[in-house]
């Protein structure tokens, strides 16, 4: 298995350890208030916002203990530092291009939620999973890329 | 283009050579998987990439890499 199929990897159990709590603590805590339709917006704004930074701290930690992982391991720095290829490039390219295809997808879900009056929370809640799924997408398509062909 | 159509036989040439892959790699700047996975087909070089190994070999391009038409 190769670094960057490695990478993928870490990357999944950063979105299946991070991700997936706090969304669930989201929808926790969305499920015991009641709101207005402004306290609703800022609810929802909040935990979007919020997200970034968590998603953010999380991959540095994991970058950084597989790094770690990797020479401990293997006892070899170079496998930890190898290069980014034209290769690695094309892969990571056609991985967010699928990302991006099933994100729009659940854009146009929500949109198509808000036409027939599913409401706010709806929408919120198709965009933040299509977002998930979008980005597990990618990363599975990198695998596949990575392990079949490009 | 369909990659299958594109064959090569740098495992060959490595083997002539005596080059291991991972010599092979650091010598045209790529990862020893990315030169894996052109020996396997799976991948086609950029032009660039295919010049660069081909002048390792010391051999013309096309006597690493071959586009078999007879498929398309």
């Amino acid at each position: 298995m190769s670094s960057e199929e490695k990478q993928n990897i870490v990357s999944l159990f950063s979105i299946l350890l991070v991700s997936v709590p706090y969304l669930l603590y989201v929808f926790i805590q969305f499920n015991n208030e009641t709101f207005t339709t402004e306290e609703e917006l800022k609810f929802w704004a909040g935990a979007f916002l919020l997200m970034i930074p968590i998603r953010i701290v999380a991959q540095i930690l994991m970058y950084i203990i597989f790094t770690i992982g990797v020479v401990i391991v293997t006892g070899d720095e170079e496998e930890a530092n190898t290069i980014t290829d034209e290769r690695d490039f094309i892969v990571d390219l056609k991985g967010e291009r699928n990302a991006h295809y099933i994100f729009i997808f659940g854009f146009l879900a929500a949109m198509i939620s808000i036409l027939l009056d599913g409401g706010l929370s709806a929408m919120f809640v198709i965009l933040i999973v299509s977002g998930f799924a979008s980005e597990l997408f990618g990363i599975f398509s990198k695998m596949f890329y990575y392990r079949v062909r490009v | 283009m369909s990659k299958d159509f594109i064959k090569n036989n740098i495992k060959e040439l490595r083997a002539q050579n005596k080059l291991r892959q991972e010599d092979l790699a650091k010598k045209v700047g790529v990862t020893r998987q990315t030169i894996i996975a052109i020996e396997k087909g799976n991948y086609s070089p950029s032009l660039e990439l295919a010049f660069k190994i081909a002048k390792v070999f010391s051999v013309p391009i096309g006597e690493v890499f071959s586009y078999d038409s007879s498929n398309g």
